[in-house]
């Protein structure tokens, strides 16, 4: 809900190109990962907005039409610890569509190889399941439900197996070292608000402007928006604009570019994250330890 | 019976790659959506002889790249059962489209300044080559219904008729790719036979690419194995109100598509227009 | 306490498991309530991995009656509590649930106290689990495995006493004896628990800055 007044001077500020943050119309905020000590637990702050993705892998029998490839699934359930608009074990449409973005941003898009999770085949598969918990909501659910399940994906490892005929045994943490998941790219979430700014006398619509990951205020206030979903290698995994002000074509082409632009920093932003936690984890240098390379052949 | 045998050369992934390799893709991208998409009961052998763009420019159908399929549509087709009604026969998609409305709302809540749509799509279970039973909550049919909703919400003059409700209720009879386009121009039909107030046409179509050469409105076969994406326009505008990608596609190709699209709409448009004003001077004319 | 922007009350509480609470309330109600003359209290609590399903569920059913006794509810009638537990860390085994049920007490504790809610005093709550006949306080995910039996307790503290006790839930085997001295252990622990929660509050409202209750 949101009173006459803050809306009035939300669209008057975005006529000089002022948003409320003091954020120009193309700055997203900037994104913080953290991750737990269990692996596969990532918290991604973005400005007020909280996430936790719990990533967690059980055997299972594959999908009968699939008999070759693993399974994925990704648990979004806003509650009401978000926002008290949330209720929590109703889907409101938001919900619904939070959720089917992030189903096709992440899952169709193939971010995850399912085929390496296939055990024994038509017998037994990993299921790998992505479980996000949101803690705070301030706008940008979908961007950072993405970047976080993302980086869990690649956070995760699951424990190794040992396959002999048709038993499955699964190795101790501790004794076999745990098995990274393949993640074939890194889709990442750009959503940018649309809104339509009137002439206060004719009523008319001057322009219609593009901004950046808009907040839960400035949602409110927005006319429609889009969400792009771009890895690093210039493929667009997914676009949801679901209706509400009209753009032309060649705008959206533009906003592609500068979504492709955001997603190089967000993937060189998870990339810094779990490289640092790699190292805080490798103290004592067990990796080298566990390396099958030789010293002599480097020369 | 393609699964059958790769059980038994499970072992030998280099044969696998290479049998799907075969199946018309050369692009990297493309193998990539085709994995994710290729539907297990099809053998590759009617597959390799089905070419999604052939050299000499034909698709799958005989179709060039530019041209839509058979857009049949008829309106007032229930007289009787609704205020308004429509049949659209999209290639081989079939739907049919039922309005009910301006009348008095289930939920008075958000209806104190404007009328509410409701929309809700009913696949029949034997539209698809498979019976496939409905799920009870299946976010695809909720999300298809909330993206309708929102598309005929911009068209509609909503303003005019408060505290009241427009029902559109869609039926699938038979699916053969661009369900989504064909609702949305089955619901724009019978919103216009209801007499429900619009600003303008509401049309949709879908396209996709395959190794550069944008495709426009795509069947099932081809939705399966190219990246498509399905805009949604008002008016005969280079605006697009709705659009929505879900199978990964390389940049460089999103503005051809985006192109093929929107004229595909405005063609759809045309059709439309015909259909309705032959209704109109076949009712004039009975009295 | 106060890390969340959309409710009225927060807290998270690290002790072996990770738990984050948020205090929603009072609100208005959304179905039509039983008792006219109380609030409403909606608790819901969610696993780190998966469903909520019938464990979450114990746990519910065991805070509820420990709020039943603390929260004033009569000062809000016709009015809704929004109570949401989220576990982040689960730090023992699927089978146990002693660690989850004490961090997530002290966790509403914290969040209650923070969204201003009228309650009659403070109550805390300690996890301690008997392995070779000895008593472990706080123990670790090994030692929950290995004990013999685990108990959770929660005392009313007033004036840094252990005065009621609020709820005891035990598993395993043991004898009178020990549960007797389990529940005297408690009651110091579970002092010393509030010690640390007051030290905490005061500094937070002292400073207006976010309090953490830290791994112990």
């Amino acid at each position: 809900m949101i009173s006459i007044n803050d809306r009035k001077f939300l669209t008057e500020a975005l006529k000089v190109s002022k948003r409320l943050d003091g954020r120009s119309m193309e700055e997203q905020r900037p994104m913080e990962v953290t991750f737990g000590s269990q692996f596969g637990h990532v918290e991604l702050t973005m400005g007020k907005t909280k996430v936790v993705v719990r990533i967690s892998a059980e055997i299972t029998k594959p999908n009968e039409r699939r008999p070759f490839e693993g399974i994925f699934v990704v648990h979004t359930d806003i509650g009401s610890m978000a926002s008290p608009i949330f209720e929590n074990n109703h889907q409101s449409e938001q919900e619904i569509m939070i959720s089917q973005v992030v189903e096709k941003a992440v899952r169709r898009s193939g971010a995850l190889d399912l085929e390496s999770l296939c055990i024994v085949a038509g017998k037994k598969c990993w299921e790998i399941r992505a479980d996000v918990h949101y803690l705070d909501f301030d706008g940008g659910l979908v961007d950072a439900t993405c970047a976080a399940v993302m980086a869990g994906l690649y956070h995760f490892k699951k424990p190794d197996v040992d396959v002999d005929g048709g038993a499955v045994t699964v190795c101790d943490m501790e004794e076999r070292h745990p098995v990274a998941l393949s993640v074939l790219h890194l889709p990442v979430s750009v959503t940018y608000g649309l809104f339509e700014l009137k002439n206060d006398e004719t009523n008319e619509v001057e322009k219609v402007e593009c901004v950046l990951d808009c907040t839960a205020i400035e949602r409110q206030v927005q006319n429609a928006e889009i969400t792009i979903t771009i890895n690093k290698n210039r493929d667009i995994c997914q676009i949801s604009k679901p209706s509400g002000v009209s753009i032309e074509g060649y705008r959206i082409v533009e906003l592609c570019e500068k979504a492709f632009q955001e997603a190089l920093k967000v993937t060189e932003m998870i990339d810094k994250a779990l490289k640092e936690d790699e190292e805080m984890r490798n103290k004592g240098n067990w990796k080298a330890l566990l390396s099958a390379e030789n010293d002599r052949y480097e020369k | 019976m393609f699964v059958w045998e790769l059980s038994d050369t499970s072992a030998n992934c280099d044969s696998f790659w290479i049998r799907r390799g075969r199946l018309g893709s050369d692009t990297g991208t493309l193998d990539q959506t085709h994995r994710a998409l290729l539907p297990s009961y099809s053998s590759p052998l009617t597959q390799s002889r089905h070419e999604i763009y052939s050299p000499e420019g034909l698709r799958t159908d005989g179709r060039r790249w530019n041209e839509i399929r058979n857009f049949d549509c008829k309106i007032n087709t229930h007289p009787t059962s609704a205020d308004g009604s429509s049949y659209v026969e999209w290639g081989h998609t079939k739907v049919v489209c039922t309005v009910d409305g301006p009348r008095e709302p289930d939920n008075r809540q958000n209806t104190t300044d404007r009328a509410v749509i409701s929309v809700n799509v009913n696949v029949a279970s034997f539209s698809t080559e498979t019976r496939i039973k409905r799920q009870r909550n299946d976010k695809r049919l909720a999300e298809m219904n909330i993206l309708i909703r929102q598309l005929l919400e911009e068209a509609v003059l909503t303003k005019l008729n408060p505290r009241t409700q427009i029902a559109v209720n869609i039926t699938v009879i038979a699916q053969d790719g661009g369900l989504l386009p064909a609702c949305i121009n089955a619901a724009c039909l019978a919103m216009i036979d209801a007499g429900v107030p619009l600003t303008d046409y509401v049309s949709a179509c879908s396209s996709g690419v395959y190794s550069n050469n944008a495709l426009i409105d795509l069947n099932t076969l081809e939705e399966q194995d190219v990246p498509f994406l399905t805009i949604g326009v008002i008016g005969k505008s280079d605006k697009i109100s709705m659009l929505t990608l879900e199978t990964q596609l390389p940049m460089a190709s999103l503005e051809p598509v985006l192109a093929t699209s929107l004229s595909g709409a405005h063609a759809i448009q045309d059709i439309m227009d015909a259909a309705v004003r032959k209704h109109g001077k076949h009712r004039l004319e009975r009295k | 306490m106060n890390i969340l922007n959309n409710v009225d009350g927060s807290a998270k509480w690290e002790q072996g498991t990770s738990v984050i609470c948020s205090v929603t309330g009072p609100i208005e109600t959304r179905r039509r309530t039983d008792e006219p003359t109380l609030a409403q209290v909606e608790l819901v609590i969610r696993p780190a991995i998966g469903q909520a399903t019938t464990r979450e569920t114990l746990i519910k059913d065991r805070i509820y009656s420990v709020l039943a006794a603390t929260v004033v509810r009569n000062l809000y009638p016709r009015m809704l509590l929004q109570i949401v537990i989220q576990i982040l860390e689960q730090g023992e085994g699927t089978g146990y649930n002693v660690l989850k049920l004490a961090a997530c007490l002290n966790a509403v504790c914290l969040a209650l106290i923070d969204s201003r809610t009228p309650m009659t005093g403070l109550f805390t709550a300690v996890a301690i689990a008997i392995v070779d006949d000895k008593l472990i306080l706080h123990p670790t995910r090994k030692q929950v495995s290995q004990s013999t039996s685990t108990h959770a307790v929660s005392y009313f503290v007033e004036n840094n006493k252990a005065t009621g006790l609020l709820m005891c839930e035990s598993e395993g085997e043991f004898t009178e004896n020990q549960l007797f001295e389990v529940l005297e252990q408690a009651a110091r622990a579970c002092e010393d628990v509030a010690l640390d929660m007051r030290e905490r509050i005061e500094k937070g409202v002292k400073e207006g800055l976010r309090i953490d209750a830290g791994q112990e």
